[in-house]
């Protein structure tokens, strides 16, 4: 039996030498030389079975249609004796997945789609155990009664909690792991866990190998066995060698029996995965890089803590959505008595609400506001009670001048006052006024509407004056007149003396002082005029000029009792009386 | 890229090896282990040309009547330093002897020598002969004062540009 490097040796070899391979076996052995003829007696038929076995190697197509034949058994029977034919296609499959989603990323997501869904779904109910979980660990640590033992247990030995954490729950943890090239002791990878603490891996890799060394020569050991555990209280370092490279782990806890079993595999992975690099290694660690994903397989941790139904988290989570869920409630009661409020507010005239924000207080609205408008607050009032169980509504105003025609005419109302005959009512800016009124209220009227925010115009079209005071000041002169006009003096006979006349003044004067302010009053100008008369003794002659004597000293009477002269207009005689001595008075009005 | 090699520090007891790299690295573990494991590590890293070195250095106990070199220790070494106390005759006869049995072992390997002491030059017993025979070995004679600091980066620089291949620097 030849291998196939063996024939393809031969095949080259005889390339070299000329050789007819159109050559039949019917071809007549005259034509062959001395070493042909010599092959075919020495093989015989079994030259030519060669020749074309070695044709079917030489010649690719038939060759690969050989290979075609077994390579799916031949793939099976190697899958099942090791692993290396899984780490000999991972680069070639990972590479070709690269170049199949470079080229057409569908395809592989279409190929995909059907277990992206529960791979996803069953993804996120893994995080969300172990979120749980991790929680629940967490309150445990800090609330349980035995991690405040162990709080008390750090305080009292001068340890950290964490350190009587690992040493009360840890059974072991995988700290660091090395890959240590074995001839020379130098370190090719290291891994550590995240909670470890660690010094320079070089080092430490490079006297790991010294002290093995110095151990197998201090022992006399025989050269084929090798340091398998180091340990030094609850750390122990364990070592797998391989041909070429030693993983060590370094352990703090009871490391199982199935870590040394794990560290074995990974170190024969490595070997076959990397072979060719550990022979060659000249210091170079890059190739040695990839290796990290399979040394950190080797982190293990196993705590010895059971596992419990996670109460605690679920507690807290319960606890925590119940807050969340008053919380909302809480939010949308207060936003929902907020907007209503706002409403309520924006509803009503005469208020005009500018802004509203939340505060450490509550609800701050602010609202302008109309002299004529309600008060703000009254106007929520309804709510406040209601919305004292989740927040505060708080106003606060700034006055304004609403244009609605109500608050105009409201307005118009309150500045003007009119008298129950007279009603106002407001249209396009205009201010009708309808009724009658005396003289003062259109006076005020006229005055005022100008200064009335909102009306532009006044219509008085139905609208009367009533001026009564003229009337009643007319009455008034015409008492006044009368009660002067009766009044009567007398003088003895053949007198035209003043004398007592004391009472007459007292009733005269006031009278026609009285007279003169309602006559001015009125813009008018009362003029009395005195007259005298007589008894019928006498002369014509004598009696005229003692009438008028009489006249002139009643005239200059009054006027020293303080009548402003401007009254006393004229003294005339009087016709009409007889037989009387005395005077009268007579009222004109200019 | 850094390249990682191991290189030893040899030489006969109390030549001053540990003193020789004692400012010049990075030290993670103390002397005791020298008198215990008998050997101590420690880390230098130097640049050659483009090449960054990590040089694994294995400060090995001294050999003398009592102590021998441990044959595992040398294993994988990627070159070496001999050190020999100028003061001391008997260290040069150490060191080639050392270097002798490194080239047994391992074949041709990077080295230089190191002339320690040269603080006391004028105490030196070893002859300008010796230290010809030193040079025709074909191989960096330095001389070294740990005490002064002097040339011992040249040492290492000298061990560390024979470390680097050709085509990489």
């Amino acid at each position: 039996m030849f291998s196939a490097e063996e024939l393809s040796s031969e095949a080259s070899t005889q390339r070299s030498q000329p050789i007819n391979t159109a050559r039949p076996a019917s071809e007549s052995l005259e034509s062959l030389d001395a070493l042909e003829q010599l092959r075919a007696l020495l093989l015989g038929a079994d030259y030519e079975i060669l020749y074309d076995l070695r044709q079917q190697l030489l010649d690719r197509e038939r060759y690969s249609l050989h290979v075609a034949d077994i390579i799916s058994e031949a793939l099976t029977l190697r899958a099942q004796q090791d692993d290396s034919l899984t780490d000999a296609l991972s680069t070639t499959i990972e590479s070709a997945v690269s170049h199949s989603v470079e080229i057409n990323p569908n395809r592989l997501a279409n190929a995909l789609y059907p277990v992206m869904g529960p791979a996803i779904r069953k993804s996120i109910q893994e995080v969300l155990h172990q979120a749980l979980d991790t929680f629940n660990y967490l309150l445990e640590q800090s609330l349980s009664v035995r991690s405040l033992a162990w709080r008390f247990d750090a305080w009292r030995t001068g340890r950290s909690y964490s350190e009587v954490v690992l040493l009360k729950t840890l059974v072991y943890q995988v700290e660091q792991v090395f890959l240590i090239h074995r001839e020379t002791g130098l370190l090719l990878q290291h891994v550590v866990s995240p909670q470890a603490i660690t010094k320079d891996p070089e080092l430490i890799s490079s006297m790991m190998t010294a002290i093995q060394d110095f151990i197998k020569d201090s022992f006399n050991v025989t050269s084929d066995t090798s340091l398998k555990t180091l340990q030094l209280d609850e750390v122990s370092v364990l070592f797998n060698q391989g041909p070429h490279a030693v993983v060590a782990a370094v352990v703090r806890g009871n490391p199982p029996a199935e870590l040394n079993r794990l560290l074995g595999e990974v170190n024969e992975q490595l070997h076959r995965q990397f072979i060719y690099a550990l022979k060659t290694f000249q210091g170079d660690g890059q190739p040695f890089k990839s290796t990290q994903p399979v040394l950190e397989r080797c982190l293990k941790t196993q705590l010895r803590l059971k596992k419990r139904f996670p109460w605690l988290a679920i507690l807290a989570l319960v606890t925590l959505v119940g807050a969340a869920a008053w919380w909302t409630y809480q939010y949308y009661q207060q936003q929902g008595l907020v907007q209503q409020a706002l409403a309520a507010l924006r509803s009503e005239p005469g208020l005009v609400v500018v802004d509203f924000q939340n505060t450490q207080d509550g609800y701050q609205f602010e609202v302008l506001k109309d002299p004529q408008a309600r008060d703000p607050l009254s106007v929520i009032q309804p709510l406040q009670s209601l919305a004292s169980k989740v927040t505060a509504l708080k106003v606060t105003t700034k006055p304004y001048l609403a244009m609605e025609p109500e608050f105009v005419l409201g307005r118009a109302k309150q500045i003007l006052q009119p008298p129950a005959e007279v009603e106002l009512e407001l249209a396009a800016n205009t201010l009708k006024v309808t009724g009658q009124s005396d003289l003062p209220w259109q006076q005020k009227l006229q005055q005022s509407w100008p200064l009335i925010a909102g009306i532009d115009a006044l219509d008085l079209s139905e609208f009367k004056v009533e001026d009564s005071s003229a009337a009643q000041f007319d009455q008034q002169l015409r008492t006044l007149t009368a009660k002067i006009e009766a009044l009567r003096f007398y003088f003895s006979s053949g007198s035209s003396v003043v004398s007592d006349a004391q009472a007459h003044v007292k009733q005269a004067l006031p009278l026609i002082l009285e007279l003169l302010e309602t006559a001015r009053s009125v813009g008018k100008m009362p003029q009395v005029s005195i007259s005298g008369a007589t008894d019928e003794t006498g002369t014509e002659i004598t009696n005229g000029r003692l009438a008028k004597e009489r006249a002139l000293a009643m005239r200059d009477y009054l006027l020293e009792q303080g009548l402003p002269a401007s009254v006393i207009a004229i003294v005339k005689p009087d016709t009409g009386l007889r037989n009387e001595r005395s005077i009268r008075y007579q009222v004109d009005l200019f | 890229m850094v390249l990682q090699k191991k290189i030893c520090l040899l030489g006969a007891f109390s030549v001053g090896k540990t003193s020789l790299i004692q400012r010049y690295v990075n030290q993670l573990f103390s002397e005791k282990y020298l008198t215990t494991v008998g050997v101590k590590i420690d880390k230098k890293q130097v640049t050659v040309g483009n090449t960054a070195l990590s040089l694994m250095v294995w400060d090995l106990a001294g050999e003398d009547d009592f102590t021998q070199i441990r044959s595992a220790h040398l294993r994988g070494l990627s070159g070496y330093i001999v050190v020999i106390d100028g003061t001391r005759q008997n260290s040069f006869t150490v060191a080639l002897a050392l270097h002798e049995r490194v080239r047994t072992e391992l074949g041709q390997v990077p080295a230089v020598f190191a002339l320690n002491k040269s603080d006391l030059k004028d105490q030196w017993l070893i002859s300008h002969e010796q230290i010809r025979t030193l040079a025709q070995l074909g191989y960096p004679v330095i001389e070294t004062s740990a005490k002064l600091g002097l040339g011992v980066e040249e040492v290492f620089m000298g061990l560390a540009r024979q470390l680097v291949p050709e085509k990489v620097n």
